[in-house]
């Protein structure tokens, strides 16, 4: 006889059971990255030092991790979009090299009057990873085929054409290196004068607000919410099905495509093959620990920011390998993510008959 | 036609951007010193050099230095790392790729009172230098010896990406293949890639496949010496004594001693008597800072001699590796006899010289 306890799926989860298994994730999570960390001599009040004082508490620290939390958070936007109607965006680093191409592109030939050059290449960034999400999109909704597979192959081919550009046409003819020429003045974002914090962060508050307003307030933000909970259910009840996992993932490769170019122009002023980094990963995680709610995205990419500026602390001034770095990050999204279980799922020991 | 003439257009402008004036840097605080790397330190190849140079510099000034590895080459990256160790009084600061050039020069001036050094950089300003090795005077060398040692008359090279400081060691090779064996072909593959072991190996047999009889890499792995080892072919390594990974076939490598550069001129910014190159310091084998590794069993005493002869010539400044006439592989000239290709041109090079059989991806 099975003596394993039942899961039982509760049929409401209560807010504060759901913040509580996300508070106990987390600090079990710290708690057991803390061990190890002591464990290969980080002393215990450097840590608290770090990771809370120094990363979310001096100015430059701030700064430092708002600046980092920029293109996560729109990412994490673009893949909780996706995700609320059950498209898996795997290729967010396709649509981000796609956006920063856009923008590059705009910059290289100089198209439109100085003014508008900025706003331009942001838009046509939304649209390049729009278009680039586009293609897995029809074929997912045409043939069924899985958007998996075809945006994460995207996500090769754009970075190979990046390299193409950037080692061809577009490469920086002054030095010779695969760059492209850096951006002028005007097209760049402008700096807050907050350490190297620029204007980036009003678009991803506006781009939240918009997209919580949208959700909570029209017809779309209604449609979405019945299509990811069961797309059949929706249909059934003659839903525009189609056409909102459409609008979403669009929605979701454009936020992509942004991110690209707000690196771009807010941090990098050129493209280079470098800008890609690991958004792929990050963007996913921070849906997932958002449970793809688009203010809690804000909160997430905010903390993940300040992570990877004490991922740097750790490595440069405790000797910290980047292994551990990496470690401690994936234990500590770990039991978040592991938490969830008890406020999904009611454990009941089995009856004794 | 119109080609050519943009090409002719570009290498105009100058490969570094210069300094202003050429006072002496002075430290404001006690020397605090920092390294950081975009890969892990010991990756056996580029990155594991320089950090020799670390070392050595931390003997000779008997301090700490500190290391941040796995630095990606971002701007914010950088630049966050930077202002880390600056808030923290480190005012001695080394980056160790091109990559961080534009942050760099950015921290350059956001921080003067810190000195900043850039290897393979192309920025320099009043606290700031880029530096970097003539590695094709030494890739010259080892050509030499390749080619004196072929059979075949045939031999091969990888390397990373179509870059300038690439091309180069590539057009230097195959220019010390010719030397020793005029007739000689010379096969270069890019892989793409700066560091892919499994991916160099599948090169190398194929280069190996198509004749050729000597191998070298310019990479930081070592599957290209593998390789060579296996089948029995010449191997020929990079950046650091690579002996080990093919001990019988082993011809030389290609090494950096970093500290010929790092130990003097880091004493000079402590002793307050630095003033950056305006162009950056870029200096080949009189400076020893590259040069060839002990030769392997095979290589006969006639080869070394002719190697020899010629490093001397270099070192003397009697032998220019890319004294004309320099012809590119569909033989127009780059250089005509009698000249000498300009400095700023080698940064740009963005073709292979006559001789050697691979594609050169088309910039513009």
């Amino acid at each position: 006889m099975p003596e394993a306890p039942l899961l039982i799926r509760r049929q409401r989860v209560p807010g504060w059971l759901s913040a509580l298994c996300y508070a106990g994730g987390l600090i079990l999570g710290l708690a057991i990255a803390a061990g190890l960390l002591m464990a290969l001599g980080v002393p215990g009040p450097s840590l608290w030092d770090e990771f809370i004082v120094e990363t979310f508490l001096t100015s430059d620290g701030l700064s430092q991790t708002l600046t980092a939390m920029i293109p996560l958070a729109l990412v994490g936007l673009g893949s909780a979009l996706a995700m609320r109607v059950g498209f898996w965006n795997i290729g967010i680093s396709g649509q981000l090299w796609m956006g920063a191409v856009a923008a590059t592109w705009v910059s290289l030939h100089g198209i439109g009057p100085g003014a508008l050059r900025l706003p331009l290449m942001l838009v046509l960034s939304c649209l390049a990873g729009a278009a680039w999400v586009g293609l897995p999109l029809l074929l997912r909704l045409k043939w069924n085929v899985s958007e998996v597979i075809t945006t994460l192959m995207l996500g090769s081919i754009a970075f190979l054409w990046v390299q193409h550009l950037l080692f061809g046409a577009w490469r920086d003819t002054t030095t010779g290196f695969a760059n492209s020429r850096s951006f002028a003045p005007e097209e760049r974002l402008p700096l807050l004068g907050w350490g190297h914090l620029h204007a980036g962060i009003w678009i991803v508050l506006g781009v939240t607000l918009l997209g919580v307003l949208v959700m909570a307030t029209s017809r779309v933000g209604f449609y979405a919410r019945a299509v990811g909970l069961n797309p059949r259910a929706a249909r059934a009840a003659g839903l525009p099905v189609l056409g909102t996992i459409a609008g979403l993932v669009l929605a979701s490769g454009a936020l992509c495509g942004l991110a690209g170019a707000v690196i771009v122009t807010g941090t990098e002023y050129r493209l280079s093959q470098t800008i890609g980094g690991d958004y792929l990963f990050s963007g996913i995680v921070i849906a997932f620990l958002a449970r793809s709610q688009l203010l809690a995205v804000l909160v997430v990419a905010f903390v993940l920011g300040g992570f990877y500026t004490t991922g740097n602390v750790l490595k440069m001034f405790y000797g910290v390998s980047e292994a551990v770095v990496l470690l401690t990050q994936g234990i500590v999204l770990l039991t978040v993510l592991s938490a969830q279980l008890f406020s999904t799922y009611r454990i009941e020991r089995r009856g004794n008959a | 036609m119109i080609a050519s003439m943009l090409r002719a257009g570009a290498v105009l402008a100058l490969p570094f951007l210069a300094a202003g004036s050429a006072q002496a840097f002075e430290l404001k605080a006690p020397p605090k010193i920092a390294f950081i790397y975009a890969t892990t330190v010991k990756d056996g190849g580029w990155n594991e050099a320089i950090d020799q140079g670390r070392e050595a510099l931390a003997d000779e000034l008997h301090t700490k230095i500190a290391v941040a590895e796995n630095i990606p080459e971002d701007a914010t990256s950088l630049r966050n790392a930077i202002d880390l160790y600056v808030k923290r009084g480190y005012n001695i600061i080394v980056g160790t790729t091109y990559g961080y050039s534009e942050a760099m020069a950015e921290a350059a001036k956001a921080y003067p009172d810190v000195a900043f050094f850039n290897a393979s950089g192309v920025n320099n300003s009043d606290n700031m230098e880029s530096f970097y090795a003539r590695t094709y005077q030494a890739w010259y060398l080892a050509g030499m010896a390749a080619g004196d040692m072929s059979k075949t008359g045939k031999v091969g090279i990888l390397a990373g990406f179509p870059v300038g400081v690439v091309n180069w060691d590539l057009n230097g090779f195959a220019r010390g293949v010719q030397a020793a064996k005029p007739d000689a072909q010379t096969i270069a593959v890019f892989t793409n890639s700066w560091w892919d072991p499994v991916k160099e190996g599948q090169v190398a047999e194929a280069i190996l496949d198509q004749g050729a009889d000597e191998l070298a890499t310019n990479l930081s792995a070592a599957s290209a010496l593998n390789a060579a080892e296996k089948r029995p072919a010449g191997a020929i390594g990079y950046q650091l004594d690579m002996s080990a990974a093919a001990p019988k076939q082993i011809i030389t490598s290609v090494v950096f001693h970093w500290d010929k550069y790092l130990v003097p001129r880091i004493k000079e910014v402590i002793a307050g008597t630095w003033k950056p190159e305006p162009y950056g310091w870029f200096e080949g084998l009189s400076s020893g800072v590259v040069g060839l590794a002990p030769w392997g069993p095979n290589v006969p005493e006639s080869t070394k001699e002719k190697v020899a002869a010629a490093e001397k010539q270099i070192i003397d400044g009697d032998l220019k590796v890319y004294a004309g006439p320099v012809l590119r592989q569909d033989g127009t000239e780059v250089v005509p006899a009698g000249k000498v290709l300009p400095e700023e041109d080698l940064w740009t090079m963005d073709y292979f010289v006559k001789g050697v059989i691979g594609t050169m991806p088309k910039t513009q």
